[in-house]
Order: structure tokens, then C-alpha cells, then sequence
């Protein structure tokens, strides 16, 4: 059993520092409380640590280490239940055929739309709804 | 919708509208990262000239890489196809254009880079 706090918490792992800033400040602007990191080794031991209640996750850390997390996390019986957004620069099919198989929970080409994201994250955070109807998303970006 | 000021018609290399209905238009949030960006961005720009004289493909590839996501926060098009030829580059390692097109980057991130602090300025000025 997952026992949560009133707020919940979200771990951000991206090493873009622009797009932390602004997915931190509008998170916490619906209400969650944030912990942002900048590389794989920092995300894995603050997700062990403390468990967040969800992961937004840039799957393009140098050296494929955002791979590496993910792996890890769903891997773990104590973290495997966190739901985990991944985040990507392209919509490589074979990039999201291979976080799938790992285990994410969404698929958003960066920048994401954050209303998307925050809606995301309700879903997958309401008590008793462990799925998304339709399974794994990918969302591509606004329209530049 | 392009923006165009007297006297140049400068086209706007990044998208405002976009970029503030990302940010729900919190002008302080678009100040702190336009300062990031302009805090972060020149030293990637170096790194990508270091690595492009040492024909360094990792890199390159790391800074272009970082380069053009920090980039695409602001929708800024041109920097990002400029980065992304590099990123190309590097993962082929052809060299051959590689001083050309980091030329091309430089010149559209001082741009970018000065239409930020354009809107740097008139944020200030209106508060």
C-alpha cells in the first residue's frame, strides 16, 4: 500500500534546465509539490530515497541514461508502481516501442504541453485509477 | 504571426505566443528563463566551436544536442535546425561543413539571444 500526503510529489529528471524551470513552476502552480534533478544518478537515488507520487522523465540524458532510470525504477518493487511520463525530443517509433516495453506510463514529445501533461498526471494520480483509458499516449508538441 | 519593428522588420526567430501560453503567461517565469538561456546558452555555444576545431563528435554531439533543447523551450525554429546540422554532423562525423554550419548557429542564436534581451527590456520597462 502507497501511503500519499495531501500533496503529492513529482520528480523531475531533465538535464534542460529552461524546461525544469518552467515544468517546476507550473506544477507547483496545480498543486504539487516538485523535486527537480539534472542527471540519471540523481533521479535513481532520489526516487529510492523518497518515492514521488509520479516521474516526469527526459529520456534523452547524455548517454542514454534516461533509459537507464526508467529501467531501474520500474525494475524496483519499491518504485515499480510510480507512474512515469517520459519526455523526448523526437517520436522515433522505435524510441517509444522501447520505453513501452520498459514500462512508461506516457510518451510526450518535448516541449510538452503542459495542460496536456497536467492532465496526465490527474488521471494517473486520482485515487483508484491506476490506468489511463487507452493505455500508453504519445502526444506530439504544439504546432510551431 | 511574424512581429515587425521599425526600422529593420526584424522577423521574430522565436515563437512569443507559443512560448507564453507555455509559461500560462507568467511574465516572471519568462524572465527567469530568458536569463537561464542567456546565462547557459553562449557557454554551448563554445563548446561546439572547441569541439568542431578538435573534430570532437561526442562533443559536439553532447553540446548540440543540449543546445537545441534549450532552444525549443522558446520555439526558436532556426537555432534548432542550426543545432540539429551539427548534431547530424557529429553522429556521422562529417566535419567537412561542420565550421560553416557552426557559423549558421552562431549567427541565429546572437539573434535569438537579442530578441530575448529586446524582451528582457520591455518586461522591465512595463513593470
Amino acid at each position: 500500500m502507497i501511503l500519499r500526503s495531501d500533496v503529492m510529489t513529482i520528480l523531475i529528471a531533465d538535464d534542460d534546465r529552461v524546461l525544469c524551470q518552467v515544468l517546476s513552476v507550473r506544477l507547483r502552480k496545480a498543486g504539487y509539490n516538485v523535486v527537480t534533478v539534472y542527471d540519471a544518478m540523481q533521479a535513481i537515488i532520489m526516487a529510492f530515497r523518497r518515492p514521488p507520487d509520479a516521474v516526469v522523465l527526459d529520456i534523452n540524458m547524455p548517454g542514454g541514461t534516461g533509459l537507464q532510470v526508467l529501467r531501474q525504477l520500474k525494475n524496483s518493487f519499491k518504485t515499480s508502481g510510480i507512474p512515469i511520463i517520459v519526455l523526448s525530443g523526437s517520436v522515433d517509433p522505435g524510441a517509444v516501442e522501447t520505453v513501452t516495453s520498459l514500462g512508461a506510463d506516457e510518451f510526450l514529445t518535448k516541449p510538452p504541453d503542459i495542460e496536456r501533461l497536467e492532465a496526465l498526471l490527474k488521471a494517473r494520480l486520482s485515487i483508484g485509477n491506476t490506468e489511463v483509458p487507452g493505455g500508453l499516449a504519445v502526444q506530439h508538441s504544439a504546432k510551431k | 504571426m511574424p512581429v515587425h519593428t521599425s526600422p529593420l522588420h526584424k522577423v521574430e526567430v522565436f515563437n512569443k505566443a507559443l512560448l507564453l501560453r507555455q509559461l500560462g503567461n507568467d511574465r516572471e517565469l519568462l524572465r527567469d528563463i530568458v536569463n537561464l538561456f542567456l546565462e547557459s546558452a553562449p557557454p554551448l555555444l563554445s563548446d561546439i566551436k572547441k569541439a568542431v576545431a578538435r573534430v570532437d563528435s561526442p562533443s559536439l554531439f553532447e553540446a548540440a544536442h543540449a543546445l537545441r533543447g534549450s532552444a525549443r523551450n522558446f520555439y526558436a525554429h532556426t537555432v534548432e535546425q542550426a543545432a540539429l546540422a551539427l548534431e547530424v554532423m557529429a553522429q556521422k562525423g562529417h566535419f567537412l561543413d561542420a565550421e560553416n554550419a557552426y557559423r549558421t548557429l552562431e549567427v541565429a542564436l546572437d539573434e535569438l539571444c537579442c530578441q530575448l534581451r529586446e524582451e528582457l527590456s520591455r518586461g522591465d520597462s512595463a513593470e
